[in-house]
């Protein structure tokens, strides 16, 4: 049953939601990439409109003559004016700067200290016509580029941001919409193999509302083909019932007659088997658990005591205290009878089983012991399901059957199974714990 | 005391035949038919103490037999024997009248033990004990030690039977049917009866005597 589930899943909520966050990741670095791009491109052909517009204001009004103090538009410290020569010298402002490169088109450079800048030349004439040179000014990129990194910066983080909120969403999101899944699964782990049932899915007609709807007819059409089982089970059991009930007694009135015959005696055994088969198979169709009618307050000692007799060699231990249940004396004798056919069946001798009776505080326990070869880890879990034999030679029915009885009865059944020693445990509530004193009226 | 009569009701002639010699054998005196209408006639000619009636008759329906014997008013005790072990059977069958109901296959040797107890039972009269407890059902007189007081009818009946079936879990509308037949009462004065006859068993001094189990009903464990 296990085995094939580790290692351990991994959520599918988990994973949707970090699958959906990465491509939420994905599309906004993708788009964080573009916006960059398109800005910094937007950005670069304001700087160079910027640079070639401010060489050519320049050199404009140098040749208009009317050069004034200050040359350049506004108050950027970015920008730098130079006036060089036909001779590749710096006339103005200072001539040991070093010459800026010559750009007929706004140009990109960096210098050699690593600062980048546009620069741009205009010829530089006088109002005569006469030519002396070129007019170039350079526009630091420092300041624009770094906030254009920002920009990216900021980008980037938002997207990473905006990507870490989209996983917690799809988280929260998906972790609503697949409880009905997680529903399902809880409810399919404990389901009863005897009456596979779902509660009723009350949410919208969606996928998993679907989901819902197959999983229900599926275990209808189960619960169909284990109902018809059932009937089929009782119908064999009906038309067995009349002549055993004759075959048992008709045999038992012959041991009477003829004590020391033993053929008799077996083929008498034979037959109280099968009468008991029949019961088990009945016990096991529809609805025969379902209510019982006949309770009694009875002493499970006595009861235990004589069903052992069908088992001579069962050694029998009934301790002192109240052991008395309420169920149907029939039902009682038919759960110790199973436990002691299942392990005299094990053993394969009688006297290498043992019967106890021991009141606890709330409950009286069964327990049947035996010698014989324990049951292997596979089997001991499944061992009161129906038609699974623990062991060679058991029908798979007598345990299911105890099972049953026992848990109608709000009791519980377990095993415990080592070599050479397993002990079937079968326990009823206690009387006193039926009792209701609050109606007891004094 | 004189051989008690049984009437046995069976359509299968191999099992009335192993029944008929086994009660004989246990020392009943027994009628054995194979139809309903053949029982009703020897009911409605009396004398019977215990009828042993199969379900499933060619003639008459073993419940609608059933239901006959009681409409005429007639309490004899009826352990139903039946192949059908569903429950509804079983409701059917305890509300038609039956004391018992016995579903095949069984051992003859629980059949034997059912009848011998339902008999016992019916005829559950005279001074009934329990531990302290005592209870004339003729009087209706119940005695703890020393002390003692008279019951009504009804009270004294409810008591009877706990005493007689001990141990046996009376589900409310068990002792209904039983105290009042076919003309069930309001529906709380099983519990009111119940709650009168503690308090009488009470101010004797065993108040414990009737016990409730929890969505059962009443028993004298």
């Amino acid at each position: 049953m296990s085995g094939r589930r580790r290692p351990r899943r991994r959520s599918l909520e988990a994973r949707l939601s970090v699958a959906l966050g990465a491509i939420a990741l994905v599309v906004l670095v993708l788009a964080a990439v573009a916006v960059d791009a398109l800005f910094g491109r937007l950005q670069q052909r304001q700087l160079e409109a910027l640079v070639g517009s401010e060489a050519e204001r320049v050199a404009g009004l140098v040749r208009s003559g009317t050069l004034g103090e200050r040359l350049l538009a506004g108050d950027q410290a970015a920008l730098r004016l130079q006036f060089v020569g036909e001779d590749g010298v710096v006339r103005l402002p200072d001539p040991s700067e070093a010459v800026l490169p010559f750009a007929a088109l706004p140009t990109r450079l960096v210098a050699d200290d690593g600062v980048p800048y546009l620069v741009a030349a205009r010829p530089w004439a006088l109002p005569s016509g006469a030519l002396l040179g070129s007019v170039r000014v350079a526009l630091d990129l420092r300041e624009a580029e770094s906030s254009r990194a920002r920009l990216r910066t900021s980008l980037m983080l938002v997207g990473v941001a905006a990507a870490l909120a989209s996983t917690l969403l799809a988280l929260i999101v998906l972790r609503r919409s697949l409880a009905p899944l997680r529903g399902f699964a809880q409810q399919a782990s404990s389901l009863d193999p005897a009456e596979p049932r779902l509660a009723p899915y009350r949410g919208p007609d969606d996928e998993v509302g679907t989901l819902a709807d197959a999983l229900e007819r599926a275990l209808a059409a189960i619960r169909a083909r284990q109902r018809a089982e059932r009937d089929a089970l009782a119908e064999i059991a009906h038309e067995f019932a009349g002549p055993l009930t004759v075959v048992a007694g008709e045999l038992r009135a012959l041991v009477r007659q003829r004590p020391d015959d033993e053929r008799l005696q077996t083929a008498r055994a034979a037959a109280a088997e099968l009468l008991h088969a029949a019961r088990d198979l009945r016990t096991l169709a529809r609805g025969e658990l379902d209510r019982t009618l006949e309770l009694e307050v009875i002493d499970v000692g006595p009861v235990a005591r004589s069903v052992a007799r069908e088992y001579p060699g069962v050694a029998v231990h009934v301790e002192a205290g109240d052991r008395r249940v309420v169920a149907e004396p029939e039902r009682v004798r038919q759960v110790v009878r199973n436990l002691l056919r299942n392990a005299v069946q094990a053993c394969g001798d009688a006297t290498r089983v043992s019967l106890a009776v021991v009141p606890t505080a709330d409950a009286v326990r069964i327990d049947v012991r035996d010698d014989g070869p324990g049951l292997s880890p596979e089997t001991i879990g499944r061992v009161f399901e129906r038609y699974v034999s623990g062991r060679a030679g058991g029908s798979g029915i007598g345990l299911a059957v105890v099972r049953r009885v026992v848990e109608s009865y709000g009791g519980q059944v377990s095993v415990r199974s080592t070599q050479g020693s397993t002990v079937f445990t079968a326990t009823f509530p206690a009387f006193h714990t039926h009792v209701d004193h609050g109606a007891g009226g004094h | 005391m004189s051989r008690r009569r049984v009437l046995l009701v069976e359509d299968d002639q191999r099992l009335r035949a192993l029944i008929e010699r086994e009660l004989v054998g246990a020392g009943y005196h027994v009628d054995a038919v194979a139809t309903g209408g053949d029982a009703l006639t020897r009911v409605v000619d009396g004398d019977v103490d215990l009828v042993l009636l199969d379900l499933n008759l060619p003639d008459v329906d073993g419940m609608e037999v059933a239901e006959r014997i009681r409409r005429d008013g007639n309490d004899v005790p009826i352990v139903m024997v039946t192949a059908r072990g569903d429950v509804d059977s079983r409701v059917d069958g305890l509300y038609a009248g039956a004391s018992d109901y016995l579903v095949k296959p069984f051992e003859v040797s629980e059949l034997l033990a059912r009848v011998h107890v339902r008999l016992r039972e019916h005829g559950a009269t005279g001074v009934l004990t329990c531990g302290e407890v005592t209870l004339d059902t003729a009087t209706g007189c119940v005695r703890v030690g020393e002390r003692s007081l008279h019951l009504a009818p009804r009270e004294a009946e409810l008591l009877r039977l706990l005493l007689a079936y001990r141990g046996k879990v009376f589900a409310v509308t068990d002792l209904e049917r039983r105290l009042y037949g076919a003309a069930p009462p309001a529906s709380n004065t099983v519990e009111v009866y119940v709650s009168q006859v503690r308090r009488r068993l009470a101010s004797l001094g065993a108040p414990d005597l009737i016990v409730t189990i929890r969505g059962r009903g009443y028993v004298v464990p």
